[in-house]
């Protein structure tokens, strides 16, 4: 049964909107610093201000994931885009971002993660015809080169993250990528792994945990 | 912590809080250590932190188009500044133009999402799966001289036994008061369904009733109760088939 809805980002601010305490800067920020001296934060901050080339910068350092984030929940290029898009300059329409309530990465992802969730759910009663049109589309052959600052800017987070995953049971990273990118409930997966649901939520949970300890200089 | 905390792992509950996973026992039982534990939520953080950072591990994929560009053309269209070169204006219009063409069409995407994550849509959906099917029948209401702004329409389809009846500026009724929707043949009247308005007057149901399509006209009455074997009430709406 699911009480608690974690992939609801005004839940999740709701809960943790007491902390009165700004963190140092993450790791992010530090890692960014070569690409612009400022920090997410601030970068945000001006392009609240009015300053919209902002939103470059912050395309510039998490644009593709949040591109990729979205294509692989959608499985379909086209729509990956218009939605990264829309996720972008939403940004400008209701800047809701609140540094206090966690790094600005954090926001911009599970923001990522629940428009395409309801995407998700939209197609999902639509029926399928568009997204296989999508699909056949991306059999068409796909360009696969990576703007070269960008990436040096993420691969060394890209290995950690990786080997960190790694590291995880098999049935604890499937679990959670189930859980992830396609947005299915516990019982849910439950049923088409053929598990009690009791063994899901223990995976899903002690996977979570090994996670956050193999990544833990990321996250605080 | 309490007794019972000795039956939970904290550690595991919160990372279930974060996953969504908990039942009521232990989200009550994680909202009573919230409450004890503020600093718990940093925790909580750290485990969303860690979750967001998943999509690092994707294939290194990108976008086809200049995504970049296409984003920052479509925030500079409320710009600050003034364009100052003449020459340059034709640009300017057709990058409006294009911005226009985009913003209309990611309206229509929007539009489209949010009508599609209303539960209406699925009744939308329905009606229109119903008036493409052969020998559907339509029926056009209209409020009588008490209700004359009362209206809507009720789609029948025979073949499935099926029908959907759409009314709107219906007024609230009292006690046990209920609209009753009655199917009129040669002066008899069967009564096919007991209804009462939303907030907004508004009536929205789905009916299986055959005597409908077999029906000269219908009508709808005010019913001091519920399945009333003969209207009681005077008719305060009218309904003839219009297809």
């Amino acid at each position: 049964m699911q009480t608690a809805n974690f992939w609801d980002w005004q839940k999740i601010v709701s809960l943790s909107n007491k902390r009165v305490k700004k963190t140092e800067p993450n790791v992010f920020e530090v890692i960014n610093a070569d690409l612009e001296t400022k920090t997410d934060e601030a970068i945000f901050a001006a392009f609240k201000e009015g300053d919209s080339t902002a939103l470059g910068t912050i395309y510039d350092r998490y644009g593709l994931l949040v591109y990729r984030l979205v294509y692989r929940m959608l499985n379909n290029s086209q729509e990956a885009e218009d939605l990264t898009q829309e996720i972008f300059l939403s940004l400008q329409e209701r800047p809701n971002y609140n540094p206090e309530r966690g790094s600005f990465y954090t926001y911009l992802m599970m923001l990522t993660r629940s428009r395409t969730i309801d995407r998700l759910r939209a197609k999902r009663s639509q029926g399928k015809f568009w997204q296989d049109v999508g699909k056949m589309k991306d059999l068409l052959g796909r360009p696969n080169s990576v703007n070269p600052i960008e990436s040096v800017s993420i691969k060394e987070r890209a290995t950690q993250v990786r080997k960190a995953l790694e590291s995880l049971s098999s049935n604890q990273r499937q679990i959670l990528e189930l859980s992830y990118y396609e947005g299915l409930s516990q019982s849910e997966i439950a049923k088409r792994l053929n598990l009690p649901l009791g063994t899901v939520k223990t995976h899903s949970r002690r996977g979570l945990l090994k996670l956050r300890k193999n990544l833990h200089n990321l996250v605080t | 912590m309490t007794n019972n905390s000795e039956s939970h792992n904290l550690e595991e509950i919160l990372a279930g809080y974060v996953l969504g996973n908990l039942d009521e026992t232990e989200l009550a039982w994680l909202n009573e250590q919230l409450a004890a534990n503020p600093e718990l939520r940093e925790e909580v953080k750290q485990l969303q932190a860690t979750l967001t950072l998943m999509p690092y591990d994707l294939p290194q994929d990108v976008p086809e188009s200049n995504l970049r560009q296409a984003i920052l053309n479509n925030v500079e269209t409320k710009p600050s500044h003034q364009p100052r070169l003449q020459r340059l204006s034709w640009i300017i219009g057709a990058v409006t133009a294009f911005s226009t063409l985009w913003l209309g069409i990611n309206n229509y995407g929007l539009r489209q999402q949010l009508a599609s994550t209303n539960s209406q849509l699925q009744e939308h959906q329905e009606l229109i799966s119903l008036l493409r099917q052969p020998n559907n029948r339509l029926v056009s209401f209209q409020g009588l001289e008490t209700f004359p702004t009362a209206s809507g329409s009720l789609f029948i389809a025979p073949q499935k036994h099926k029908a959907v009846l759409a009314l709107q500026n219906l007024q609230p009724l009292s006690g046990n008061q209920v609209y009753r929707l009655w199917a009129v043949s040669q002066e008899k009247k069967t009564g096919c369904a007991n209804f009462i308005p939303d907030k907004e007057g508004k009536v929205h149901l789905e009916l299986s009733n055959d005597d409908l399509s077999n029906a000269n006209y219908l009508l709808i009455t005010v019913e001091p109760e519920a399945d009333t074997p003969q209207p009681e009430g005077n008719p305060i709406m009218k309904g003839y088939y219009s297809l």
